[in-house]
């Protein structure tokens, strides 16, 4: 996904710790060649020279490095299906291509090697790459409403990889409602949509989250939609730009 | 570097700079990233819930919400000097640095178990009374008899500098609750150094006599538990009051039973003029805190702690997209792609071979073998890139399912290591196509897999020699700096070596490694001008130096350190072996050998190594020294489950003598390991010296807690009383035990969360 603006406010912190970041990977900079030591790829350093040449490249073709997704920009591909995605807590946006299709579910993936997984109609289920990301989703019931463009109360449960390597559950109780039809524009095209809510409870108590989907008024395609991931991402963006 | 200097054990001695150098650079570099991260805005948001700081707060009246364990100038739960009865939350990690007039100290402090507190410390004491400057090493620990709960008092005890010299030595029960959500008292009785002021008859005199009078001095040459202190002597009692003033500052003021008596002696930098100490900590980040304190009305000082939770990584493993699962066509749609011609053609599988291999490698992973059938494919992987084996057996299973032919039904990806298969998990390709996005897809997949030893499979060769791959370099080269701290030693506590490390390694088969390290020192301090005192028994007898000479072996030449032929081997189902040769480590040349059992989910494992080694002339790269000694061990290792893990080595050590070394540790998921060691010999505790026998802690921490990002490296650091003669170990590299139990089941289950990550 695309870095273009990260947040002013965030970034001079960043950056200071970027740097001393930097500073210690000096003092344990290190370079290798050919083949690496028994057992792991770079057992002799830490964070080597190739790390700090890293931030020598221009901006546009840098992976980034701390917790925001890889930085690679290119140019959306010319034909076949395309998804725009846009994280707005991270300024981050890119063009997904798809990378694999599975039964229901279509896997876009970004030239970064973030992922998204979509369920039925274009419910995202899952997310590879961003780092905190929602490991996987039972979001079927919601899938299939969206479906049939009815409103319905569902569950979903959404699964959450913790550092101890386990996976933490949170059941939410969603209600979808029908907001209204609503026309959107995406890139040159206006579609006609019908505009559905899924508002949903926090398993533990908390303030919830709303997901907004932008559905095709006569055909089961989300055209776009606004999908909660978690707290430290917020939601993401998606817009199918191409089908 | 082998794997086994890089994240094993430091073994017993001076003779581990090898693997010392390159720690203490990295550790350092990693607890300045810790730090710095902890004070950082953008650290991970999802903190323990226990330890996290509410957000900025301001001032209310009636106060806010006490927040976290805090931490006292000794690293301990606690208020200012004085402890509370307090836990951290299990698994906790608590790095602390306190800085007064005329003393320093630096605290590790673990909370083992829910109810187990231990700390380790290292001070440097000013003593203007007996005019001289101590550095110290102590230990703590503190029971959780209670713990605390709104309505009913948390209740602990604990030993304050219970093993050795006892500077510090104290003994404490103590009572600790809160009245509303602000306020929290604490009270308690303290023995020893907590009762040198204000102290009373010891209530505990009532059962014994004994009780009345606290042994003053330590045992022999210090170093062991002194449990004929424990309790006796005056008491004194202690207390205090803490209160949370805002979300992130707090406020205390304690009744301190500690007369300083040899800090704030005439002379010094100040006197105590209160009992009273007053204090205020502040939460600079979900990590960091700073408390600062006046001392008994005359003395300022500072603590800053890192309090960290080895399952929250500071960075989320940050993983790139995997490669998708290829869902096969319907074999009645395209009936021809379904044709088990291919595994017959030479050709096909040169090209499958050849188009697998580039997959894998992008995913840090190195395809060392592969054997085709028309309806199963068995894969042998090196995985040189994931910390979390799982998620290297869910990348490999998912490209087989893209690149290997749709009549393929079974995959065998069997993990190895030094040319070693060592795990096979066998995957059937429709599940992992149905499973691939199911919510339950990572519980599912585990039920329907078979772990299993992977001798035997997905190679042919598993004789003497197992050919290396032909499009994997066969050469490998790195240079990096090096730090090599010489710890501890109590007369000159810092002595420290930099320098450069260039090491080259060849893989003359997939299980035949030639390598080499040689060191170039730049800067540092390290030198065998003065020889630490022979160790000798009453009768006479004088061990041969090992470590004590250690010193001896630092050079600002460029020194051999390593230049090794290592063998491995599978000599039968469960079996694993390993034969060393050459210059094994910078004190020592000559041959090891090792055999380790360790069936693929056996909780426990036993191993035997025997070395016949000589020791090596410092003065020369290649010569020799006339001591040759025979060295080995059997070794029993126990997974007790919940990450406990435990290791006896019995056997003779390097000076020739005999004993047993007793180790138990405790393994996070993320890769974090912290543990102790003791080893006891038939080596005189008169004639070892000072601490009277080899222990210490170590400390593992993976890089990727720290920046996210998928690796296997990681850090081992052995923080040891001093290196000396007795229970010195053999520092050979690539040790089987942990290279082998990481690719296994437990390893494997542990991990498997990540197996679709």
């Amino acid at each position: 996904m695309t870095d273009s603006a990260q947040a002013a406010a965030g970034r001079a912190p960043r950056r200071l710790r970027r740097a001393l970041l930097a500073g210690a990977a000096l003092l344990m900079a290190a370079c290798s060649g050919g083949l690496p030591p028994e057992g792991r790829e770079t057992a002799t350093q830490f964070t080597g020279l190739d790390q700090l040449l890293r931030d020598r490249l221009p901006a546009a073709a840098r992976p980034a490095s701390g917790d925001l997704p890889p930085i690679i920009v290119l140019d959306a591909p010319a034909a076949g299906p395309a998804l725009d995605a846009a994280i707005a807590s991270r300024g981050a946006r890119a063009t997904l291509v798809v990378a694999g299709r599975n039964a229901d579910v279509v896997t876009w993936r970004s030239p970064d090697a973030v992922s998204l997984a979509l369920l039925g109609p274009g419910v995202l289920i899952a997310t590879r790459g961003l780092g905190t990301d929602l490991h996987a989703a039972d979001a079927a019931a919601s899938a299939a409403a969206l479906a049939r463009g009815t409103p319905q109360r569902v569950r979903r449960v959404h699964r959450r990889l913790g550092g101890d390597q386990r996976l933490a559950d949170s059941v939410h109780d969603c209600t979808i409602a029908l907001v209204g039809p609503e026309t959107v524009q995406i890139g040159t095209t206006t579609r006609r949509t019908q505009r559905f809510e899924e508002r949903c409870d926090d398993g533990a108590g908390g303030p919830g989250f709303v997901n907004q989907y932008w559905r095709d008024a006569s055909r089961p395609v989300i055209w776009q939609s606004d999908q909660w991931v978690d707290p430290a991402i917020g939601h993401i963006r998606l817009q199918l730009t191409r089908e | 570097m082998g794997r086994q200097g890089m994240r094993q054990r430091a073994a017993a001695g001076g003779g581990d700079r090898r693997g010392r150098t390159a720690r203490g650079a990295r550790l350092l570099g990693a607890a300045l990233i810790a730090t710095l991260a902890g004070v950082g805005p953008t650290a991970s948001p999802a903190q323990d819930g226990a330890t996290a700081p509410a957000p900025y707060g301001t001032l209310r009246a009636g106060g806010a919400r006490l927040s976290a364990t805090p931490i006292n100038s000794f690293g301990m739960p606690g208020m200012i000097d004085m402890p509370v009865a307090l836990a951290m939350p299990d698994g906790t990690i608590a790095v602390s640095a306190m800085g007064m007039p005329g003393t320093a100290r630096f605290t590790l402090t673990f909370q083992i178990a829910p109810r187990l507190t231990g700390s380790f410390r290292y001070s440097r004491i000013e003593r203007p009374r007996l005019n001289d400057t101590l550095f110290d090493r102590s230990f703590d620990i503190q029971y959780q008899i209670l713990h605390e709960r709104p309505g009913r008092p948390g209740l602990a005890i604990g030993l304050r500098d219970f093993i050795g010299t006892g500077e510090y030595s104290s003994e404490y029960v103590v009572a600790t609750g809160r009245i509303g959500d602000s306020l929290r008292l604490t009270g308690g009785i303290g023995w020893g150094r907590l009762a040198t002021s204000g102290g009373f008859r010891n209530p505990l005199g009532a059962i014994d006599d004994r009780f009345l009078t606290r042994p003053g001095g330590f045992t022999g040459t210090g170093g062991r538990v002194e449990f004929t202190r424990f309790f006796r002597g005056d008491a004194a009692l202690f207390g205090g009051v803490e209160w949370q003033a805002t979300d992130r500052l707090r406020l205390m003021a304690e009744y301190s039973g500690d007369a300083y008596r040899n800090e704030s002696a005439p002379g010094g930098s100040w006197r105590r003029r209160t009992p009273v100490n007053i204090g205020a900590s502040y939460q600079v980040g979900p990590r960091l805190s700073i408390l600062g304190f006046l001392l008994h009305g005359d003395a300022i000082g500072l603590t800053a702690t890192v309090v960290l939770n080895p399952d929250v990584p500071m960075n989320a493993v940050r993983v790139t997209s995997p490669p998708p699962v290829l869902v096969r066509p319907a074999p009645e749609a395209m009936p021809a792609a379904w044709s088990e011609d291919w595994a017959a053609q030479p050709a096909a599988r040169d090209t499958l071979q050849a188009a697998l291999a580039r997959s894998l490698a992008a995913e840090g992973l190195r395809l060392e073998s592969i054997v085709f059938g028309p309806r199963r494919v068995e894969v042998r992987y090196a995985n040189l890139r994931h910390e979390a084996p799982a998620r290297a057996v869910g990348r490999a299973a998912r490209i087989l399912t893209a690149a290997i032919p749709p009549s393929v039904e079974e995959f065998v990806l069997v993990s190895t290591t030094a040319g070693m298969p060592v795990t096979a998990v066998t995957l059937r390709r429709s599940d992992l196509e149905r499973l691939e996005h199911a919510p339950d897809g990572t519980e599912a997949l585990l039920a329907a897999a078979r772990i299993t030893d992977g001798i035997g499979l997905g190679g042919t060769a598993d004789g003497l020699l197992v050919p290396h791959p032909a499009d994997v370099p066969r050469f490998g080269w790195s240079i990096q700096p090096y730090i090599q701290p010489a710890v501890m030693d109590p007369s000159a506590p810092l002595r420290i070596d930099f320098g450069l490390r260039a090491e080259g390694r060849v893989a003359l088969a997939s299980n035949l490694l030639l390598s080499g390290a040689v060191t170039q020192r730049l800067a540092g301090n390290i030198s065998g001008t003065t020889r630490a005192l022979e160790a000798c028994r009453d009768d006479g007898f004088c061990y041969e130096r090992v470590r004590s000479d250690a010193p001896f072996y630092s050079s600002s030449a460029p020194v051999l350190e390593r230049l090794t032929v290592e063998h491995f081997s599978r000599p039968g189902p469960d079996l694993f072996g390993r034969l060393s040769a050459g210059y094994l480590e910078r004190m020592f040349a000559g041959v090891s050998a090792e055999l380790l059992w360790k069936p693929v989910d056996s909780r426990l494992a036993l191993g035997a190594e025997i070395n016949r080694v000589r020791r090596r002339d410092p003065g020369s790269a290649l010569g020799f020294t006339d001591y040759e000694v025979t060295t080995g061990h059997i070794s029993a290792y126990y997974d007790f489950g919940r990450g406990y893990t435990g290791q006896i080595d019995v056997g003779q050590f390097l000076a020739g003598d005999r004993g047993a070394t007793v180790r138990l540790e405790r393994e996070f998921a993320s890769g974090w390991r912290l543990g102790a060691y003791a080893t006891i010999t038939d080596m005189p505790f008169s004639a070892f010296g000072e601490g009277s026998f080899d222990k210490g802690i170590t400390v593992t921490i993976p890089f990727t807690w720290f920046d996210g990002q998928p690796s296997r490296n990681r850090n081992s650091q052995t923080i040891r009383s001093l290196a000396r003669d007795g229970g010195a170990r053999l520092e050979v590299t690539n040790r089987l035990h942990p290279m082998v139990r990481e690719m296994q089941g437990g390893a494997l289950r542990q991990s498997w969360g990540t197996v679709w990550q």
